[in-house]
Order: C-alpha cells, then sequence, then structure tokens
C-alpha cells in the first residue's frame, strides 16, 4: 500500500497527465460537498480542486511536501479547506470553523498562494511574447529541469551546443524580465 | 559591467571564484539585484503556471475524452441512432432481459449521496474502485466475443463503460451509446499472465481498476518497454476512461501476439471513441467489420450501425 501511494506521489511531480486525473476523481467529491457547506458556488469548486492540485504537485516538486505514508488526496483536501475557509473568511469574516483539524500540509498558505497565483497568470500571459523558441527553453530548464546536455543530445532545441544554448536562454529570460517591468509586474514581486 | 551568469546562480551552479564574483555584484550594485530578484521570481513563475497549464490541460482533456468534442448535436444525433437501434435489437431480442440497476447514472447519483470522510485512511479505501470498477456480470451472458453469432444474436455487453464527466445531457447521451458498445473482457481468451504480472492479473480479474494501475506503474519502472505490460496498462486505462492514455500504450505494443490481435483491434477502436474522435472510431471499427473471420465482427457492425 505504502508502494501504491508512493507510486502515485511519483507521478504527481512529474505532472503525470493520468495521476492528475486519478487525484481529481479522489478529491472532488469532498470538495464539492465543502465548498456546498460553505456555500460556495459550483464554479469556486471547479477552481479549488485545481488549485489544490496545483499546490500539492509544486509542493512535491519543490520538496515541501514529504512523503509520510499520506495518501496525496489527504495532502489535497488539507490544501482544499484551507482555500475555502479564505474564501469563507473573505465572503464573511469570523467564520473560522473550516480551518480546524487540519493534519496535514499545515504551512499552506492561501495568501500567499492567491497573490502569487495573480501574478503567475500574468507571467503565463508574457510568455506569448517572447516567441516559441524561448518559451520552449525556459520550460526545458525551469519546468522540466532537463541538463543542457540532455536537452542537446535529444534535441529539443535548434541549439547544437551548451554555449549556445545557455547564451539564448539568458537573453530570453532577461527579455522576460523587460516586458515584465514594462508592464508592471516587476511591482508585484 | 561583466556578463554574469544569472540562471546559474539561480539554479546554484556557480561555485568559487565565479560565485564570489557574483555575490560581490550582488552586493555592491542594487540594480543588479534587482534584476536577479526578478529573474528568479519569473523563473518560479514560469514552473509554477505550467504546472496550472498542465492541471488544466490534463482535466480539459478527460472532459474532451469523453467525447463531447462534438457537441450537442452530435449527442443528440446519436441518442435518435440508438433508440432506433436499440428498438430493432429489442424487437429481436424478445427474451432478452433489459439492463437493470446498474445504470450508469443511478450509481453515479449514488456515489455523489455516499457520506464519505475526509480521513486519510479512508480516503485510501476509496481509492481503490472507480465507478467502472467491481460490478458482477449479468446473469447468463457469454463472456467472449462471439464469431459466429449472427448481429441479433448479439448480447448486450457485460460490464458498463467507464462513467463520464461533464455536460450530464451529452454525458448521458454518450454514455448509452458506450454502454451499448463496451465488450470488453478480461484476461484475452487463452492468455495467462504470469509474474511479474500475477498481482496485476488478478486485480484486472477483479475489475479493480485503480488498484491495478498502480501497480502497473510501479511495473512500468522496472521494466518500461515491454509487449504485456503496455497491453495490460492500455485496458486498464481504457476501462477507466482514459483513451488518450490507452491508445498510446496499445499503439506502443512492438509486436503484437496472435491471441491479442483482435481484442487490440477493437479496444483501439473503443479508446479512440473515448477520444471523441468518431470518424477515427468509425474506421476503425469498419475495419474488423469488413474481415468475416474477425471476432468482434458482429460488435464492430453494432459499432458502425449506432456510429453511422
Amino acid at each position: 500500500m505504502v508502494d501504491e501511494k508512493r507510486a502515485l506521489y511519483d507521478a504527481l511531480g512529474r505532472a503525470d497527465a493520468f495521476s492528475i486525473r486519478l487525484l481529481v476523481r479522489k478529491i472532488s467529491t469532498d470538495i464539492n460537498r465543502m465548498t456546498t457547506r460553505a456555500g460556495l458556488t459550483p464554479e469556486d469548486a471547479e477552481e479549488l480542486i485545481n488549485d489544490a492540485v496545483v499546490v500539492i504537485i509544486s509542493g512535491i516538486r519543490k520538496g515541501k511536501f514529504q512523503f509520510m505514508d499520506f495518501h496525496p488526496a489527504a495532502y489535497a483536501l488539507g490544501v482544499a479547506r484551507k482555500l475555502i475557509a479564505n474564501r469563507v473568511r473573505k465572503n464573511r469574516p469570523g467564520m473560522e470553523e473550516l480551518d480546524q483539524n487540519l493534519a496535514v500540509y499545515s504551512d499552506f498558505s492561501p495568501e500567499t498562494y492567491l497573490k502569487n497565483k495573480e501574478k503567475q497568470v500574468l507571467v503565463g500571459n508574457l510568455l506569448d511574447k517572447i516567441g516559441d523558441v524561448c518559451r520552449q527553453l525556459l520550460h526545458l530548464k525551469f519546468y522540466e529541469h532537463l541538463r543542457d546536455s540532455e536537452i542537446i543530445e535529444k534535441g529539443l532545441t535548434p541549439y547544437n551546443t551548451v554555449g549556445s544554448l545557455k547564451s539564448k536562454r539568458s537573453q530570453c529570460l532577461k527579455k522576460l524580465a523587460e516586458i515584465a517591468k514594462r508592464e508592471g509586474i516587476e511591482s508585484m514581486i | 559591467m561583466k556578463d554574469f551568469d544569472i540562471i546559474a546562480y539561480i539554479e546554484n551552479n556557480l561555485e568559487g571564484p565565479e560565485l564570489e564574483a557574483f555575490e560581490k555584484e550582488l552586493q555592491q550594485n542594487p540594480d543588479f539585484a534587482r534584476e536577479v530578484k526578478l529573474q528568479r521570481q519569473l523563473a518560479e513563475d514560469i514552473e509554477m503556471q505550467e504546472i496550472r497549464n498542465i492541471v488544466s490541460s490534463a482535466l480539459a482533456e478527460k472532459d474532451n475524452g469523453k467525447g463531447q468534442s462534438n457537441g450537442l448535436t452530435w449527442g443528440l444525433g446519436a441518442l435518435i441512432v440508438i433508440i432506433a437501434g436499440l428498438f430493432f435489437y429489442l424487437r429481436n431480442q424478445p427474451s432478452q432481459a433489459p439492463p437493470e440497476t446498474d445504470s450508469p447514472v443511478i450509481q453515479e447519483e449514488q456515489e455523489e449521496n455516499a457520506p464519505v470522510s475526509p480521513e486519510p485512511s479512508i480516503i485510501e479505501e476509496e481509492t481503490t474502485t472507480t465507478p467502472n470498477e467491481e460490478q458482477p456480470p449479468k446473469e447468463e451472458q457469454t463472456t467472449r466475443p462471439i464469431a459466429s453469432a449472427t448481429e441479433t444474436e448479439l448480447p448486450p455487453p457485460l460490464y458498463p463503460s467507464p462513467n463520464l464527466r461533464g455536460s450530464q445531457v451529452e454525458n448521458e447521451t454518450w454514455k448509452t451509446l458506450l454502454d451499448n458498445l463496451w465488450y470488453t473482457s478480461y484476461p484475452p481468451e487463452g492468455m495467462q499472465f504470469v509474474e511479474p504480472f500475477d498481482q496485476v492479473d488478478q486485480l484486472l480479474k477483479e475489475r479493480n481498476f485503480s488498484k491495478a494501475y498502480v501497480r502497473l506503474q510501479l511495473l512500468e519502472r522496472k521494466i518500461p518497454e515491454n509487449d504485456s505490460l503496455s497491453y495490460l496498462k492500455g485496458y486498464c486505462l481504457l476501462e477507466m476512461g482514459e483513451g488518450t492514455e490507452a491508445l498510446r500504450y496499445f499503439n506502443s505494443i512492438e509486436k503484437e501476439q496472435s491471441k491479442w490481435s483482435p481484442d487490440l483491434d477493437w479496444y483501439r477502436g473503443l479508446a479512440t471513441l473515448l477520444t471523441g474522435n468518431k470518424e477515427a472510431a468509425v474506421r476503425n471499427f469498419e475495419a474488423i467489420r469488413q474481415d468475416s473471420k474477425h471476432p468482434f465482427q458482429q460488435q464492430a457492425k453494432k459499432a458502425v450501425l449506432l456510429l453511422e
């Protein structure tokens, strides 16, 4: 059983599409129930499910969420409860009950997450402005975390040497930073 | 100003004199420090946004994969065809009992209403089944395709198709169509799966697809390129409603075993249907229909009739 949870945990760390759907299947009923009880809409529930999964995947990838024999769904529900509580507090100040009895992922801050989410969506839009090659270079580095030699070996970009790859990638990130400054995103950081 | 490698610094790949020079510049040059901070933050944001995109795509793929891509028109059209098909079918099958309590809609409602504890241990119990799992076969039905059967003798499938997400009306229509074509069975006739697939084999026989999938994931890490594994995983994913993924595994099989081949032909058609690509699915079924020796010929005839 531990192996099975571990396998799902590992697959989520790779953002494997099927594992994402498997996790969503596990948590949807509970989250729908919690959001209904909290007076939120089905659209809110859908967004909360997505957010909980994003937090779990990034937590696994960054080592913030260590495998401790809990099912990833338990962590995702913990995250969802905090997000729901945060939303309820905004709508009805003083409501705290959903915050109680959180067994897992207690250092998750919904406020920080939501603030960053807004910025990340804007950055996502900026990626459309730097061209496909740049986008791919940054994706391979900061999402896939591939080594330069691997990128070249597999022919994933038009660049044949580590030097040219690094140079172009630096230019791409710099270009993104310049656009971010122009669009005022720097002030959100 | 010297051209520093900011990405290498962000990724903790600088060391020695290079790192020292970089840190010195950070202390002495506030503009440079601001630029590094911005680029570091952007790198983190890129990763998070990519994760968000992947999660959205994974869930959208699931919805599209259920055949809603052609919209309500296709759904309603299919309903009319199904009703007509069922009318003729039932007229020729007076003794055939209609499907009863394992109606997918009822099943889904029951699942929705079931109390679910958020406790991890209970969640774990939940994870062991999916809606298409562990449902007993209807009595007095054959489990294998009947090559010699005429079209009117074809019994309904043993098990319902996987449950669907998305728009209720379209779902019900699509689900009814799939239920009528969901001729799947395990294991393939005359096949036995031994070590290291014995546990998976047992779980698939029990129709415990979630658990079987996780076992297959573990096995895949040990034996990534194995035709038996690809077949089993493809079948497992198919029964869980993952058409695109199932197809990927079926198509990765390098050397088809003759015992699998007919099942594979049919399953590829079903998987294609799950992805919502009706035209491609019809092509698959048409090829089977034209092969008079194919054990799924009758099923293919029914599929073509219902889909066209």
